[in-house]
């Protein structure tokens, strides 16, 4: 059924516009945020107006807070502390200094980012909890600073700094500040929205979920993660600039270490994640205890602990994760997917390219790698030429998939060197080697849930960007309607595998290592599989080295292959010459024969 | 020996099972076919207490298990083998298998001597943490802590996963023999030109429903008719 398959053209057909669309929910909390501020605003309900945007203010913040737990994937206790240095600045420049508000706006979205590029720092080489008591070091000092330097920001009597433009009313008791505020929302929730289906929402979300699968795509983890907490700082630093005349005195105890944990508690008990998240969080962890039981005020932070703990009992996912949770599974309109290899194979008529040549794209030398007394690699060395398919086979544990991570970086050598593309790459990082063209699959496919399907195989191309002329590979987005709307989670192991497979071919890699591609694949599958790898090689040119337990798919597809053994090469030549080998015998034993 | 009836499952409310009725009896091999996407992992999960059926029953050992929680199944007496390699990487390997051991220890040494003798690098390794074992020696190990458990009933998802193909019969023939110490193995597996040769009965699932299922695996395969099925000609 599958005699004539070929690798589709590229020509003439365009990609399907991305589906950009605003969900519906950014929409409602855009709605509620506002009817929240301009209700009591346009009743003349002066403590409403003024707690529902103080409100709306934290809900910016917390918004980028849930930007950095949940795309990001990073801790951060110390959004306070961020929010409160450019309350500071922007109070102590109005107040102390009598500067123009806008002009010490701009200095306190200053302040802010300087704090949040400090976050950003260590975050270019530690993730996770390390990064969080970064943060969480500065939430703690940051109060006690501001009494220190007190002879700059008033000390404990704090700065008093009134706005009369922003805080006069224009209607009822609506400010142009509360305008402003909602609109900061507004924007921040838009960006929220838009952020996962844009490529560095996409990478973002790569990142945190697998570094190693990033680094395969091109993508420097580290500046990711710094680039999402500059952004998180910049939403932060606009709500705390905002912040100063709003509520006219900045004092060094609004923002104690409880301050940032407020936000984080927020996300977590909204729901991370969810668009409405934070709305829902702010509103029940600040209106609760600071509102409703305002007689209470001492016993502020046990009131913030029983509410978060009480919404967790019930709500496990959050408030509105919990929500969106049960109304999804009440919906039955989701198609069940299956990814095919067909779809990347069509009609063609590109020509072959000829491009087998004696040139080594891998050279590895006299490779060692040892971790305590367990041997990985001993010696071993690997030749791949140009426009081959090079297999490497072996049983268990004999240093196929060590050699696959020297090749990609990801298993730094004690001695011996390895060449890319004639180039000595033996103390790159696994991003620059990708960068070079090196595209790889791995034993344990990297498929984001988080993801649509499509967006699982775009990111292949998104990686890093390349030189022109690699369009040749659009072959697939006859599917990105289908496979827009539908995320992988549902997959079964062997169309996960296929899916990794794609993507990688959607890169404009050159050369393509493939850890056990067959591995969970069915007999048709497997086929369909040794089709595309000679399509690769003879119509793109790829070069690839295939590691593969199915040893009649490596015989059938290999120009070369290599044996390996306890971390030695055992065996290597063209398929007939090495197949009587009795090393290679062994491989086959009991096995069938190939 | 375990015994499904009508059973239906999915995720959420996509249906992936419809009306699976099949028996896995005591001392067998009963193999599960299909293509990728049929539904076989989905059916292991459910019976293993992952997923929750919507409709029809199981019964392991004439005991009704319908909807238990996993780790209830596990006491009586049922046992999933998860594809891809899920050990603790942390633990030691010997901490792996350990973690397995339930109940009468009197037996544990030959069968501890029994997984050696297929996998004799678990015991050079058994001091060495399961994250330094390769990808295969990893199926190995997840494979030996399931047996040194000796389930009534052994759900195992495809064992070949990223196996040396040499050893694969080795794994079977295993799987063989275990079951005739008086366990019922079900048996997911891709490798079906190896698997149906240690295989007691087949099952081919394809959309969600067994479309074949015959006693005699052999007779079957060797007729055509599960290539037939199998590739939905």
């Amino acid at each position: 059924m599958s005699q004539d398959l070929i690798l589709a053209n590229a020509s003439g057909r365009q990609a399907v516009s991305p589906h950009r669309r605003i969900p519906m929910s950014a929409w409602l909390g855009i709605l509620v945020t506002a009817a929240s501020v301009f209700v009591p605003g346009a009743l003349g309900n002066q403590y409403w107006t003024y707690t529902f945007t103080l409100v709306t203010l934290y809900v910016v913040v917390a918004i980028m807070q849930n930007i950095l737990i949940s795309e990001a994937g990073q801790m951060s206790f110390g959004q306070g502390a961020v929010f409160g240095i450019a309350a500071v600045t922007a109070a102590v420049l109005t107040g102390l200094h009598g500067q123009p508000f806008w002009l010490s706006a701009i200095a306190g979205v200053g302040a802010g980012l300087v704090l949040g590029a400090l976050f950003a720092a260590p975050a270019l080489r530690v993730q996770g909890y390390y990064l969080g008591f970064v943060t969480l070091s500065a939430a703690l000092v940051f109060p006690q600073l501001l009494i220190a330097l007190d002879n700059i920001t008033g000390g404990v009597n704090g700065v008093p700094a009134y706005v009369m433009s922003l805080a006069t009313p224009i209607y009822g008791s609506i400010t142009p500040l509360s305008i402003l505020t909602v609109v900061a929302a507004a924007l921040a929730l838009l960006f929220h929205a838009v952020l996962p289906r844009t490529p560095l929402g996409r990478k973002m979300i790569i990142v945190s979920n697998s570094p190693e699968a990033a680094q395969a795509l091109g993508i420097h983890p580290g500046m990711i993660r710094s680039t999402a907490f500059l952004i998180a700082a910049l939403g932060t630093a606009v709500a705390g600039v905002l912040y100063v005349p709003l509520v006219g005195f900045v004092g060094p105890t609004a923002f104690r270490v409880d301050f940032s944990i407020f936000f984080f508690f927020a996300v977590i008990v909204g729901g991370q994640g969810k668009l409405l998240g934070p709305i829902m969080g702010i509103w029940l962890l600040y209106l609760v205890p600071n509102v409703f039981l305002a007689d209470f005020s001492h016993y502020r932070l046990l009131i913030y602990g029983v509410v978060a703990l009480f919404v967790m009992l019930v709500f496990p996912d959050g408030v509105v994760g919990s929500l969106a949770k049960w109304i999804a599974s009440r919906r039955s309109n989701v198609e069940k997917v299956t990814i095919s290899l067909h779809d990347a194979l069509r009609d063609d008529d590109t020509r072959p390219v000829e491009t087998i040549g004696q040139r080594p794209l891998i050279e590895v030398r006299n490779a060692r790698k040892s971790f305590g007394n367990a041997v990985a690699l001993s010696g071993a060395s690997l030749t791949v030429k140009e426009g081959s398919i090079h297999g490497l086979v072996g049983s268990n544990g004999s240093g196929k998939t060590s050699m696959l991570n020297t090749i990609s970086g990801f298993m730094p050598l004690d001695s011996g060197k390895v060449e890319l593309f004639g180039r000595d790459v033996t103390r790159l990082a696994p991003w620059r080697r990708t960068r070079l063209g090196l595209g790889r699959t791995f034993q344990t496919p990297r498929i984001f849930d988080r993801l649509s399907i499509w967006g699982n195989v775009q990111i292949g191309r998104e990686g890093y960007k390349s030189a022109p002329g690699g369009n040749e590979i659009d072959k697939l987005d006859s599917q990105a309607a289908k496979w827009h709307r539908q995320d992988p989670s549902l997959l079964p192991h062997g169309q996960r595998r296929l899916l990794e497979i794609l993507r990688v071919m959607q890169s404009d890699a050159q050369l393509i290592l493939l850890d056990e591609p067959a591995g969970g694949l069915s007999p048709e599958e497997r086929a369909d599989l040794a089709r595309l790898l000679v399509h690769f090689r003879d119509r793109l040119g790829k070069t690839i080295l295939l590691v593969e337990h199915d040893l009649s798919m490596v015989w059938n597809v290999a120009d070369e292959i290599t044996v390996m053994e306890t971390g030695v090469i055992a065996a290597t030549g063209r398929p007939h010459e090495i197949k009587s080998d009795p090393k290679v015998r062994a491989l086959f034993t009991g096995g069938g024969d190939a | 020996m375990l015994e499904v009836k009508g059973l239906e499952a999915g995720y959420g409310r996509v249906p992936i099972l419809r009306k699976i009725n099949l028996v896995a009896p005591k001392g067998e091999v009963t193999l599960v076919l299909g293509p990728n996407g049929a539904g076989k992992s989905t059916l292991l999960r459910t019976l293993a207490g992952f997923n929750r059926p919507t409709a029809g029953s199981v019964a392991a050992n004439g005991q009704d298990i319908t909807g238990l929680a996993p780790e209830k199944m596990v006491d009586k007496g049922l046992r999933l083998v998860l594809d891809g390699h899920r050990v603790f990487p942390r633990l030691t390997v010997w901490e792996n298998i350990r973690l397995g051991i339930r109940g009468n220890e009197a037996e544990l040494e030959t069968r501890l001597k029994d997984v050696y003798d297929v996998f004799p690098v678990l015991r050079q390794k058994l001091d060495h943490s399961a994250s330094s074992l390769s990808g295969g020696q990893q199926q190995m190990l997840a494979l030996a802590q399931a047996f040194v458990a000796r389930p009534d009933i052994l759900l195992v998802d495809e064992p070949s996963l990223g196996i040396a193909e040499m050893l694969i019969p080795t794994i079977l023939d295993f799987l063989k023999r275990w079951a005739s110490l008086g366990t019922a193995v079900l048996l997911v597996e891709q490798r079906i030109d190896i698997a149906l040769k240690y295989a007691d009965s087949v099952n081919v699932l394809r959309g969600g429903e067994i479309v074949l299922s015959g006693g005699d695996a052999a007779a079957l395969s060797k007729d055509g008719a599960i290539e037939r099925l199998y590739l939905g000609d």
